[in-house]
């Protein structure tokens, strides 16, 4: 009895004491772009995509492949003697799961073209292909453009998190709070 | 591992095999631009409008302007006031747009009843419809009277992007 309690304690702790992915607005995952090991502004967007999911996480906004995919492009540069950081932050709204499983149950992405051999391989093959392309595809809903300093990179994200989230409760049928 | 591996190397192989295709057969290949908004009202609609002319401009200048592109440019641009005075910012996001057959395979197959309830009663080609897979997001920062250089310079930067993947590489 006792053990069931502290069961129940710990989860009703748990549920209240973090922010709750659900009841937030939108959902998002982070990917930043880099053009491969000889791109000098690589670790700088892998720095400001990491800076983007860490606060995200923090938000309980976080969710790996749903809602809005955040494509990430940073880069420094120098004006004057002084540092500066340009981000494009390219906002893109994901094809619904429910849509990519049917997608993928009728292996559309071989339509119209010869079909591999029709062995379970060769079907498990065609469906993850079909799961996989539609889950890279999306509609670009924004592009946001960001331009600090670099010391000021954990406020800037912070601030364009508060905004992004501001926008999609706007959203709803409620209006905006 | 293998089973997420494999089809995502199939996938990148394909779209990649199916621009080059084109490249390698025509050595060259076409663009469509659009741009995004920021809402309404759109406080940077007017600067946004003169980028995107300034890209179709150039577009069309190269014979590159096509409705059935291989590549979508979707711009953004905002000014900024720099230590060294006023700049545009412009983000350009590279996409490949879903391919036709797969929209039809789509529709055949009534994806848009997958949804949902409301789902239903959206037709797939709206879902669809500016899908992209986003390839690449490229920045410029330029002065408003460099523009059109920058443009330029861009459009250089692509084609050879482009013709360093053919099988040959770049010399």
């Amino acid at each position: 009895m006792v053990r069931c309690l502290s069961f129940l304690l710990v989860i009703i702790i748990a549920a209240v004491s973090g922010p709750n992915v659900l009841s937030q607005p939108v959902q998002v995952s982070v990917r930043w772009m880099d053009e491969g090991p000889d791109d000098p502004h690589g670790t700088i967007s892998a720095d400001v995509g990491k800076a983007i999911r860490s606060e995200a996480s923090l938000r309980g906004l976080l969710a790996e492949q749903h809602g809005l995919l955040l494509n990430v492009r940073a880069e420094t540069h120098a004006s004057t003697g002084a540092e500066f950081v340009m981000v494009s932050i390219v906002e893109t709204m994901l094809i619904p799961e429910s849509i990519i499983e049917a997608g993928a149950k009728h292996e559309i992405w071989y339509a119209g073209k010869p079909l591999p051999e029709n062995t379970a391989e060769g079907r498990a093959i065609r469906q993850y292909v079909t799961r996989d392309y539609l889950r890279s595809q999306g509609r670009v809903h924004r592009v946001s453009q960001l331009v600090f300093a670099p010391g000021d990179l954990n406020r800037a994200v912070s601030t364009y998190l508060e905004e992004l989230v501001h926008r999609f409760e706007c959203m709803t049928p409620e209006g905006c709070p | 591992m293998v089973r997420h591996t494999l089809p995502a190397i199939l996938i990148v192989s394909t779209l990649l095999c199916s621009v080059l295709a084109r490249v390698s057969a025509a050595q060259d290949f076409d663009v469509s631009v659009s741009w995004i908004d920021a809402g309404t009202p759109d406080p940077h609609a007017s600067l946004v409008e003169d980028v995107d002319r300034a890209f179709r401009d150039e577009a069309s200048r190269r014979g590159m302007s096509g409705t059935d592109a291989d590549v979508d440019l979707l711009l953004r641009a905002e000014p900024h006031d720099m230590p060294h005075g006023a700049y545009i910012q412009v983000s350009i996001v590279e996409g490949i747009r879903i391919p036709k057959n797969i929209v039809s395979s789509g529709v055949r197959h009534q994806l848009n009843k997958m949804g949902g309830p409301s789902a239903g009663r959206t037709d797939i080609r709206n879902i669809f419809h500016n899908m992209v897979s986003v390839h690449n997001v490229v920045q410029l920062l330029a002065p408003r009277d460099s523009l059109d250089k920058e443009v330029s310079a861009y459009f250089d930067d692509l084609v050879y992007r482009l013709t360093c993947s053919m099988a040959e590489g770049c010399r």
